[in-house]
């Protein structure tokens, strides 16, 4: 059974929606800068960060400021209502699988900095919408009443998952249409953790090149509509992408760094052809995982050197745009490759100056248009050594 | 296609006993919430072993202690359930950065946040390179891990391994108290693990997964006549029902079979319901009546409803 992408809606720090995002990547330009509503951050911070408070989404989702409602699940929101258009999630048949790794964080993470000690029951509540499936469940009713409601949190990998598993679900036949994708919210916590782990570059991060220095976090929304031919029958929706082929592996190296050779990243990538039946030569654009660290790019820049050989593929790492959006990634990630496809475009990676050591395969740098693109490639790698390439092909 | 179980092993109060009377030794939670817990140590090493939180090195162990029961050399998928992952690393790094700010943070805490550090931890050990998946959903996070896993073996996986966990921390029942929960979750609040070994071959297997199902409820009864009704059983097919409680408060009468309520044994978590498909499957091996199947029903939230039906082999 065929599994076909309807649907696109994204957020991120290019703005809200596929046209604003789309504008900016095709005219090359960043939305990475120096933190303004992110608070509590001795150091100013390059990140990906919308320019829209809570207040102001809640107002553009018909919320009342007063309503405890985490900033992931905001940007979750706005990316799904356009992802869904007219369609609505309800019943068995549907279904809503989010990726996500901070949740509610941003809510509890104020408590913990202010009202830890504070005895006003009033700011306890905002504990309430911490874990991860609260976040999900506020976004799946705001999308209908689906009865499949899910969250996949494999780090950096996470929103990947969750198209795989939507993908998986409708090819054995178990849901007709499920909204797949995820998001995540920029939040101190994660920027304390990579620094810790010393993988933040204090200044725009440069993915591929020679003078990496690691990544900026970022923030946002990806989501897709995923249908069968039962269900688009229905919806009437245009379609625009096939979703061919999607595989799962484990690096199996190191808690939180890559193998060498990226050799789980090698799996996933040839397992997605795989499952598309495709070979390496037919995927006419990758949009690479590349988050600007010395080992993931390495690893990644080296998998892709194994699988591809010789062959002049292009890619490239919207990160450079959009910072690392963690659980978000994946499903951005998506509709821009959806984009790519659509448009036949391949968008260029920002701050790239140099070949990295290994002194081969040289990303994309600058904007193409009316190429032959029939199948494009996203990649996303995660800590615990998770692995997850999709596929992406024209119909 | 059939999905078979080979395997079964828990760390939770009720333990991984072989004893064929467990249910007769189930103390009462408000009696006892220690936990029956195997030599950590003898199954990971001590310099790993100090790095990681209570979920990941229960979710480890006993995962081991499952597979030791099986063949390994096809195993194709590992996930896990988890309602909160590691919390308590979580809480520990949220204190360092909001007591250190921006001063150089040790990783450690961090790293060990994550919540597929279980699953990644678990195939870093076993050097498997194979599907790896973690799902986050509240008290259903172990029902929508099964069904990953009945997927996967549909889907070709010769063997996967799946369970769930959740760990308690003093915080947690701190703010179960100021968010002034309902008294039966603030007094049978726990933590516990429980991994299982599925596949598509009837060899060797100890219970079969009939059905899982997650669906909206008003009455326990009438979604239980549907969601049968799809594997084509009546309520009068069920001889026990294993029934746990989540957040919720209520309570089922209405059901003409024998009920157990496990959450008063095990403590009440997230993904208790793990712990009640082990303890299911443990009482159809022991069992001298001879039922065929048994249900395990988790009443997630006020209007979620998890169900897993296991059958005889």
């Amino acid at each position: 059974m065929k599994v076909f992408v309807t649907g696109l809606g994204v957020v991120s720090a290019l703005g809200v929606g596929v046209n604003a995002n789309f504008k900016a990547l095709q005219k090359s330009i960043t939305g990475i800068g120096l933190n303004t509503l992110l608070k509590g951050l001795t150091e100013p911070t390059y990140v990906g960060e919308l320019d829209l408070s809570n207040q102001d989404m809640k107002r553009m989702l018909g919320f009342s400021k007063n309503d405890g409602i985490p900033r992931t699940a905001l940007l979750g929101m706005l990316a799904a209502k356009e992802a869904l258009g007219n369609t609505i999630l309800n019943g068995e048949r549907s279904g809503f699988i989010s990726g996500t790794t901070v949740g509610g964080m941003d809510l509890t993470e104020d408590y913990f900095k202010e009202a830890f000690d504070n005895e006003d029951h009033k700011k306890v509540l905002s504990i309430k919408t911490h874990d991860l499936g609260t976040v999900t469940n506020f976004i799946a009713n705001f999308c209908g009443n689906p009865n499949y409601v899910n969250t996949i949190s494999t780090a950096c990998s996470s929103s990947a998952n969750s198209i795989l598993l939507g993908a998986r679900m409708i090819r054995a036949g178990l849901l007709d249409k499920v909204l797949v994708g995820g998001a995540d919210a920029l939040s101190r916590f994660t920027i304390h953790g990579f620094r810790s782990l010393m993988i933040y570059d204090n200044q725009p991060c440069k993915p591929f090149d020679a003078a990496r220095n690691g990544l900026n976090l970022g923030e946002g929304a990806g989501y897709i509509l995923l249908e069968n031919d039962t269900s688009i029958s229905q919806t009437k929706n245009n379609i625009y992408a096939e979703l061919s082929g999607w595989n799962n592996a484990n690096d199996a190296f190191h808690q939180t760094g890559t193998s060498p050779n990226g050799d789980g990243a090698l799996k996933a990538m040839k397992g997605a052809l795989n499952a598309a039946s495709l070979n390496p030569t037919d995927i006419d654009y990758i949009n690479a995982h590349g988050t600007a660290t010395k080992n993931n790019d390495s690893s990644e820049l080296n998998a892709l050197a194994i699988l591809f050989k010789k062959q002049q593929i292009a890619f490239s790492s919207t990160k450079s745009y959009t910072g690392h959006t963690l659980g978000a990634s994946g499903g951005i990630e998506a509709v821009f490759s959806i984009l790519s496809l659509k448009n036949k475009c391949v968008f260029p990676i920002l701050n790239w100056l140099n070949l990295m050591e290994q002194k081969f395969k040289q990303p994309v740098t600058t904007y193409q248009v009316n190429v032959k693109i029939n199948n494009v490639m996203s990649n996303s790698f995660g800590f615990g050594g998770n692995s997850t390439s999709l596929i992406f092909s024209k119909v | 296609m059939n999905n078979y179980m080979y395997s079964s092993s828990a760390i939770s109060t009720i333990g991984n006993s072989t004893e064929a009377n467990l249910l007769q030794l189930l103390i009462p939670i408000e009696k006892n919430k220690a936990l029956i817990e195997p030599a950590y140590k003898e199954f990971i090493n001590p310099m790993l072993l100090r790095r990681m939180g209570k979920a990941t090195k229960m979710s480890v162990v006993c995962a081991l202690k499952c597979l030791k029961k099986v063949d390994v050399t096809n195993l194709n998928a590992i996930i896990v359930g988890t309602g909160l992952g590691a919390i308590a690393d979580t809480e520990k790094f949220l204190t360092i950065a909001s007591q250190q700010g921006e001063k150089i943070l040790p990783p450690t805490s961090f790293i060990q946040s994550g919540h597929n550090t279980i699953a990644g931890q678990i195939a870093l050990l076993l050097k498997n390179d194979s599907y790896n998946m973690t799902h986050v959903q509240q008290g259903l996070s172990f029902e929508y891990a099964l069904k990953d896993a009945v997927l996967s073996v549909q889907e070709g996986a010769q063997l996967a391994l799946v369970g769930a966990v959740d760990e308690y921390t003093p915080l947690l029942q701190n703010f179960a108290e100021r968010l002034k929960l309902e008294e039966s979750v603030k007094n049978q609040l726990l933590e516990g693990a429980a991994f299982f070994t599925l596949g598509g071959s009837p060899k060797k297997a100890i219970a079969k997964i009939k059905a899982v199902s997650i669906s909206s409820f008003k009455s326990v009864r009438d979604t239980l006549i549907k969601e049968l009704s799809k594997f084509d059983l009546r309520l009068e097919d069920l001889s026990l029902g294993f029934v746990g409680y989540n957040l919720a408060k209520a309570t089922i009468k209405e059901l003409p079979f024998k009920t157990i309520n496990y959450t008063n044994y095990t403590g009440r978590f997230f993904s208790s319901s793990a712990v009640g498909l082990h303890l299911a499957t443990h009482f159809l091996q022991h069992a001298e009546t001879d039922p065929q199947y048994l249900a395990v029903i988790n009443i997630a939230s006020k209007n979620k409803l998890g169900l897993i039906i296991v059958e005889r082999v």
